[in-house]
């Protein structure tokens, strides 16, 4: 739906078809839509194994080694400055990540994929 | 069912490349046709333009051709062989120019080579020679966005010329660009046509532009709307005679432009009138169907004085060309202004040459009062429409006439916003001739009372 119909009649007229309909008009043309849901994906993927690293139930604890176990135990155990490190490192993978990472792809498909 | 008139095939038109077969088109449950029985033929050689407004089809018969989608009736054959996928033949330049934004100017126009088997230095070549031929040299690594309108539609025509397409689509290609640029890529495009430049062997052009399809074709099939359908095939103007405006040109443009402002009647019984009508000796204002007023140009009556005064300094003689150079004017704008100045007499267009008539010459000696007289008096001879509006005024107790009924009644005769620029240039004149006032306003026009007109020419 993202892919401009006058884009798809070019394609199919000068027959760009098979891996080269991907590379050149397909792939492209979702880039931005690509990158948003990696973001997304990777954001919800990381929570949710942060969230599993650090399992209490019936009074049985359950935990792995992890940046979340720590921080969990720390907040169970009232280990305030151990729960502020963990916090901050994990803010600081979030910044990192955002700047090497997604905002340098935003910013390719935005002076690239852009279609207008 | 569509009529078809069959006329003879153009001079030199040879082997049928691509026809459709009354093929028909429609979309949806209800199978709401789009495209009603519709047979084409497409020689070697011809230069074929489907004309038509809005909705009638014409873009859908063109991809219908081409292969993009198929018929829901009939059947499309490419050197009598029926068509089933993507047309090989073909190449489109698109409306919307349909670049990839990704891709620089080079890797857009080798595009269409990628499937060719070619060598990447081959591939090279040809699209660097097609860019040279349409004018793109030293924009290769620009990016589409960089480019103007019509620049990136030049990219559009160096990525279809480079695949040596049998025979080249144009979906309204000059549409999306100013007129001027419009007008100069079309030439250029005229131009490798004409002189074998290319080696494509037909071309098929889908335009709603009347000027566009005359200038261009052999061949002229104008479509109907609701649903499409083919009103009429028209022979285009002689080739010798396409490239310049003039009477061929004209009379063709104005006959096409009275079957398309009257969708409702046969095309056919149409052009008969017209035929008739030209073999009297005057026509005739107020006929049957005919448009009661002429098409008054988009002049200014400022240009159009200054333009009678000009022509008399420089000997009363000028040819289009100059006068469109040292005037500083678009050929578009400086021929408006002839038609302007013919219309009303005062000049005589002969062989691209414009010559002062003797009335000109008046007008361009006389004093300001004189000048307007003498306007006032040929402008109630010669333009329909005024003549009709101070009649009105004349007539009316109150000495006026509600602009709206006016419109209106243009609106019979053109498109509204036509209408509007009829209505706005006869005010214009109307009020140097001080014939009339208008109130913008109000929306009311007045006779102008220092002027009551004694009588008027019927």
């Amino acid at each position: 739906m993202s892919i401009p119909s006058d884009l798809r009649e070019a394609a199919v007229v000068y027959q760009v078809t098979g891996w080269r309909r991907w590379r050149t008009l397909i792939l492209p043309a979702i880039f931005p839509y690509l990158v948003t849901g990696m973001i997304t994906a990777t954001g919800g993927a990381w929570n949710a194994s942060i969230v599993s690293e650090y399992v209490s139930y019936k009074g049985h604890k359950v935990m792995t080694l992890g940046l979340g176990s720590l921080i969990a135990d720390a907040a169970d155990r009232a280990d305030f400055r151990l729960l502020l490190a963990g916090t901050l490192v994990m803010a600081a993978i979030v910044i990192t990540g955002n700047r090497v990472v997604w905002r340098r792809l935003y910013a390719l498909a935005e002076a690239r994929f852009r279609l207008d | 069912m569509a009529i078809l008139t069959t006329l003879p095939s153009a001079p030199g038109a040879g082997e049928v490349l691509l026809a459709a077969e009354d093929v028909k088109k429609y979309y949806g449950d209800d199978r709401s046709p789009v495209l009603e029985q519709v047979s084409v033929e497409l020689r070697d050689g011809e230069f074929v333009a489907l004309l038509g407004p809005s909705g009638s089809g014409k873009s859908t018969l063109l991809r219908i051709l081409a292969g993009l989608m198929p018929p829901s009736e009939g059947r499309v054959l490419v050197h009598g062989e029926p068509l089933g996928g993507p047309n090989a033949q073909v190449a489109i330049v698109f409306q919307s120019f349909a670049l990839f934004p990704w891709l620089t100017v080079l890797d857009n126009v080798e595009l269409g080579l990628l499937a060719t088997g070619l060598s990447p230095a081959e591939r090279r070549a040809r699209a660097e020679q097609a860019i040279d031929m349409i004018g793109l040299a030293g924009y290769e690594e620009a990016f589409p966005k960089e480019l103007s309108g019509g620049m990136k539609q030049r990219v559009g025509f160096a990525r279809a010329l480079v695949v040596h397409p049998e025979v080249l689509f144009m979906d309204e290609p000059f549409s999306a660009l100013d007129v001027l640029t419009g007008e100069n890529l079309r030439q250029e495009l005229q131009e490798l046509w004409a002189q074998h430049s290319i080696p494509t062997r037909a071309v098929l052009i889908v335009t709603h532009n009347i000027e566009e399809a005359v200038a261009l074709a052999d061949r002229i099939l104008v479509f109907g709307a609701n649903p499409g359908h083919i009103r009429v095939e028209l022979k285009g103007v002689p080739a010798a005679e396409r490239h310049v405006k003039g009477p061929a040109r004209a009379q063709l443009v104005e006959t096409i432009y009275q079957i398309m402002t009257n969708p409702e009647l046969d095309a056919a019984e149409l052009m008969q009138q017209r035929s008739l009508a030209a073999r009297g000796s005057e026509p005739k204002t107020g006929g049957s169907r005919a448009r009661r007023y002429q098409t008054l140009p988009d002049v200014s009556i400022d240009d159009l004085t200054g333009f009678v005064q000009y022509l008399a300094t420089v000997g009363g003689r000028g040819n289009v060309h100059e006068l469109s150079r040292d005037l500083q004017m678009r050929a578009d704008d400086l021929m408006a202004l002839v038609e302007a100045t013919d219309l009303l007499g005062l000049v005589d267009l002969q062989n691209r040459h414009v010559l002062l008539t003797p009335v000109g010459q008046r007008f361009a000696d006389a004093d300001l009062d004189g000048e307007k007289a003498l306007f006032r008096q040929i402008a109630l001879e010669q333009i329909s429409l005024l003549r009709y509006i101070v009649r009105e005024l004349e007539t009316s107790p109150t000495h006026t006439l509600e602009a709206e009924r006016v419109t209106d009644d243009l609106e019979h005769s053109f498109s509204s916003e036509e209408a509007r620029r009829q209505f706005e240039t006869v005010i214009d004149w109307g009020r140097y001739a001080e014939l009339l006032t208008y109130d913008d306003s109000s929306g009311e026009l007045r006779l102008d009372e220092e002027h009551r007109v004694p009588e008027l020419p019927s």
